[in-house]
């Protein structure tokens, strides 16, 4: 038997070591704990692959900048998926560089291939020859220089959205001749407007009512900062000469003409069609400002790229033209490209 | 174990584990914010770095401008040394792990200095060979590019500050947790600290105060006893004188001689029965006990001394003599038939004195003597003398006084045949060094 008083300290020394281990415990609890909390400051790089496959370039102009973005996330997208990488090129750089300085960039820097929206100028084909002749195979996309050594271009067919467009102004057909303006910039150096253009107008001839319309085009400058913007506002405000009829060939002339039809107090007394989707556009159809937009498949785009360098990569040779659909937008389906209503899509 | 130790040991101890607690959590809070303070100090190294890494590039297109200007050694020598530095520097920023976006950008300034120096290259060499409009061309391309990696490097950099920065947020955030922390695992181990003391000290304190509470008890029954003594002396001595002179007056001689071994033996009771006297009066007491019992068993007790006259001079404690004397009589002979005979032997053995005092008695059992000596004897009238001293209380007064523990002995060859008690006194200093003296003296 234990007597009382032994029970007793043996009691004490039981409670003594449990203090002790409870102050183990803490101090364990307390290393681990700012033993986690510094984890998250060891690696403080954003996540990614740790390894690179392949790093391609992707280098795009300022007019479509929705347009090209999408196409950039997708083809990203397609990218990672095999490990590779694709560099929107000139992205959180301190300067800004225009396409052509990206693409010497991009091959001083030696990437696997580049993906860029090319146009027809010799400084751009000159670009493209020299990143061929330095083994980096180059995609066009949206837009394509003809003449350069490029592997493929993926892009869509721009007499479809001629055709498109052609056949969405038929229907306001009127006893009336109206007039129909189609906003063009007059700094594109490749011939894409010119091919919707013809679209449009051949669409609009082969009609019997082709007599009451009356095409006519406007030069409105994009390349210079906020150029389009004071040309369109200055063609909405003035009262006589508002056509009957907009078509805007890119996001930016949609965009700011949605705008200034509301500033100025002028919704429903034109009819607009516009080019590519964001969120100012979409809900302008909603809210019936514009009539309709034309939009491309960004997604099926960027898969194409990547897909059309992978392809070089493996075979040496690739498809050399690649056409994206195209969708139309108007108050009827537009709910479904509404942001929370459709995935994937940048509104 | 801990019970073994002395107080002092234990509250040193005690000390000891409450501080080693308290340094403990110091060390460890001590190492946390040490660490930590070198992770904030290194959180903009990577900064740092990038910055280095720009310099070194400036010094390239420094050196190699300066070359195209005064085609002087000096520069050229410059322009490798700063080639030679970049290219380090820039391995050193290959290698430190970045990820992800970073990753693709440091690539491109890797790939875009290997352009760079490529072309810096054929500058300088263009500028030996004088071939003016190639080193004009080159020159201008080094520039883009030199302009080109600057952009990267700047944009790196500010990333770097932006992810820095974060990282620098969350080392404060936990900083700041960690000073609560701090302040928590001090509580903690303070009022452990104390909740230990208070269980230790508990622990140490209880025998000592069980102790005290037996020793105050003890100190109020002496003080009972001492003031109970105090008012018997007075009355008790006055009244046995006037019995003396009584006895003297009426020429009855007896009487008066019994009066006054009463009085002695009460006497020396009083005066000497808590402190040290030496072993003849011890004796004396004896005689006088006995003188007393025999006026009153009218002379049956026959009382033989044998006495070593060289040791009845050593002091010893009070009361210790007749006790035994009055245990032979109370539970030796009283009850016998026969002739009652109690014998007091005093003699001198080689480092003792033994004191024997042996009767002819009823005897005891080899059991009782130990259940007697061992004090396991109970309520045994042994232990309860008339006296209020017992053979326990002799005994243990002896082992204080002289510090060992064989003191006393009992041997009884069995019930009838008497007890022999012997007390055995350490011989004394003296008388030891006058044995040595008398040896020598003799040889």
């Amino acid at each position: 038997m234990v007597s009382q008083p032994e029970k007793d300290h043996n009691r004490s020394i039981i409670v003594a070591a449990l203090a002790c281990l409870l102050l183990l415990t803490f101090c364990t609890a307390l290393s681990v704990f700012s033993h986690q909390e510094r984890a998250s400051v060891h690696s403080p790089e954003e996540a990614g692959p740790s390894g690179m496959g392949r790093h391609y370039a992707f280098i795009s102009g300022r007019s479509q900048p929705s347009l090209y973005r999408a196409v950039y996330a997708s083809a990203r997208e397609w990218a990672e998926r095999e490990g590779d990488y694709l560099e929107l090129m000139g992205e959180n750089l301190s300067v800004d560089y225009d396409k052509n300085e990206l693409m010497e960039i991009a091959i001083d820097a030696k990437v696997d291939g580049i993906i860029v929206e090319a146009d027809d100028s010799a400084e751009m084909t000159g670009l493209i020859n020299r990143a061929d002749s330095e083994g980096i195979p180059v995609v066009t996309v949206g837009s394509d220089s003809t003449s350069a050594e490029r592997k493929s271009y993926v892009g869509f067919g721009y007499y479809d959205l001629g055709q498109n467009y052609g056949k969405r102004i038929l229907q306001h057909a009127k006893d009336d001749p109206q007039s129909v303006l189609i906003l063009m910039s007059p700094e594109a150096e490749d011939s894409s407007q010119n091919i919707i253009f013809q679209g449009i107008r051949e669409t609009i001839e082969r009609s019997e009512a082709s007599r009451y319309f009356d095409l006519k085009t406007m030069a409105v400058p994009d390349a210079s900062a906020f150029g389009a913007e004071e040309s369109i506002s200055g063609l909405i405000m003035q009262d006589e000469s508002l056509p009957d009829m907009i078509v805007c060939l890119n996001e930016i002339y949609t965009t700011c003409v949605c705008q200034a039809l509301v500033d100025y107090n002028r919704v429903g007394d034109t009819i607009v069609y516009g080019f590519y989707e964001n969120g100012t556009i979409l809900s302008a159809i909603k809210k019936s400002i514009i009539s309709a937009t034309v939009t491309v498949n960004t997604s099926q785009m960027g898969a194409y790229c990547i897909e059309a360098l992978r392809e070089y990569d493996t075979y040496g040779y690739v498809n050399e033209y690649m056409q994206a659909d195209i969708e139309v937008i108007d108050s009827d389906n537009v709910d479904a490209y509404l942001p929370g209503t459709k995935e994937g899509e940048d509104a | 174990m801990l019970k073994k130790l002395s107080v002092q040991s234990r509250m040193v101890i005690l000390a000891a584990i409450t501080s080693m607690i308290i340094i403990l959590v110091n060390i460890l809070l001590f190492l946390y914010i040490n660490r930590s303070i070198n992770e904030i100090n290194r959180v903009y190294s990577t900064n740092v770095t990038i910055n280095e890494l720009s310099d070194s590039l400036g010094r390239v297109q420094e050196a190699m401008t300066e070359y195209l200007n005064t085609k002087s050694t000096d520069s050229m020598e410059r322009y490798f040394d700063a080639e030679q530095e970049y290219r380090e520097k820039l391995d050193q920023i290959s290698a430190e792990g970045y990820r992800g976006d970073n990753m693709a950008v440091i690539q491109n300034i890797s790939n875009l200095s290997d352009t760079y120096l490529k072309v810096t290259e054929e500058t300088i060499q263009a500028k030996r060979g004088r071939v003016v409009e190639k080193y004009n061309i080159s020159f201008e391309r080094a520039r883009e590019i030199y302009g080109y990696i600057n952009a990267y490097i700047y944009s790196l950099n500010n990333e770097q500050f932006r992810l820095n920065s974060e990282s620098y947020e969350v080392l404060r955030a936990s900083f700041r947790s960690l000073e609560l922390v701090t302040m928590l695992a001090i509580l903690v181990a303070s009022v452990i600290n104390v909740f230990l003391t208070a269980v230790m000290t508990k622990n140490i304190m209880d025998p000592v105060r069980q102790r005290e509470i037996v020793m105050e008890t003890h100190l109020k029954d002496a003080e009972l006893k001492y003031l109970q003594a105090q008012v018997n002396p007075h009355f008790l001595f006055n009244t046995l004188n006037a019995g003396a002179q009584l006895a003297m007056m009426e020429e009855a001689d007896r009487t008066y001689d019994y009066i006054q071994n009463m009085a002695a033996f009460f006497r020396y009771k009083i005066n000497r029965g808590d402190k040290d006297t030496t072993l003849a009066q011890e004796i004396g007491l004896v005689d006088n006990y006995i003188h007393i019992l025999n006026v009153r068993f009218s002379g049956e007790i026959h009382f033989e001394k044998e006495i070593d006259e060289e040791c009845v001079n050593v002091s010893v404690p009070g009361m210790i003599l007749q006790p035994v004397v009055e245990n032979a009589v109370n539970y030796g002979i009283r009850d016998i038939e026969r002739e009652k005979l109690i014998r007091l032997k005093v003699e001198r053995l080689p480092e003792l004195i033994r004191v024997r005092v042996m009767d002819n008695g009823a005897g005891m059992t080899e059991e009782r003597i130990r259940e007697v000596l061992s004090g396991n004897a109970g309520e045994n009238p042994v232990m309860k003398d008339s006296n209020g001293v017992g053979i326990l209380n002799v005994m243990s007064r002896l082992r204080l006084f002289y510090d060992r523990e064989d003191v006393l002995q009992m041997f009884s060859e069995g019930e009838g045949r008497g007890t022999i008690v012997d007390i055995l006194i350490p011989l004394p200093e003296e008388m030891k060094e006058k044995e040595n003296v008398s040896d020598h003296a003799g040889r």
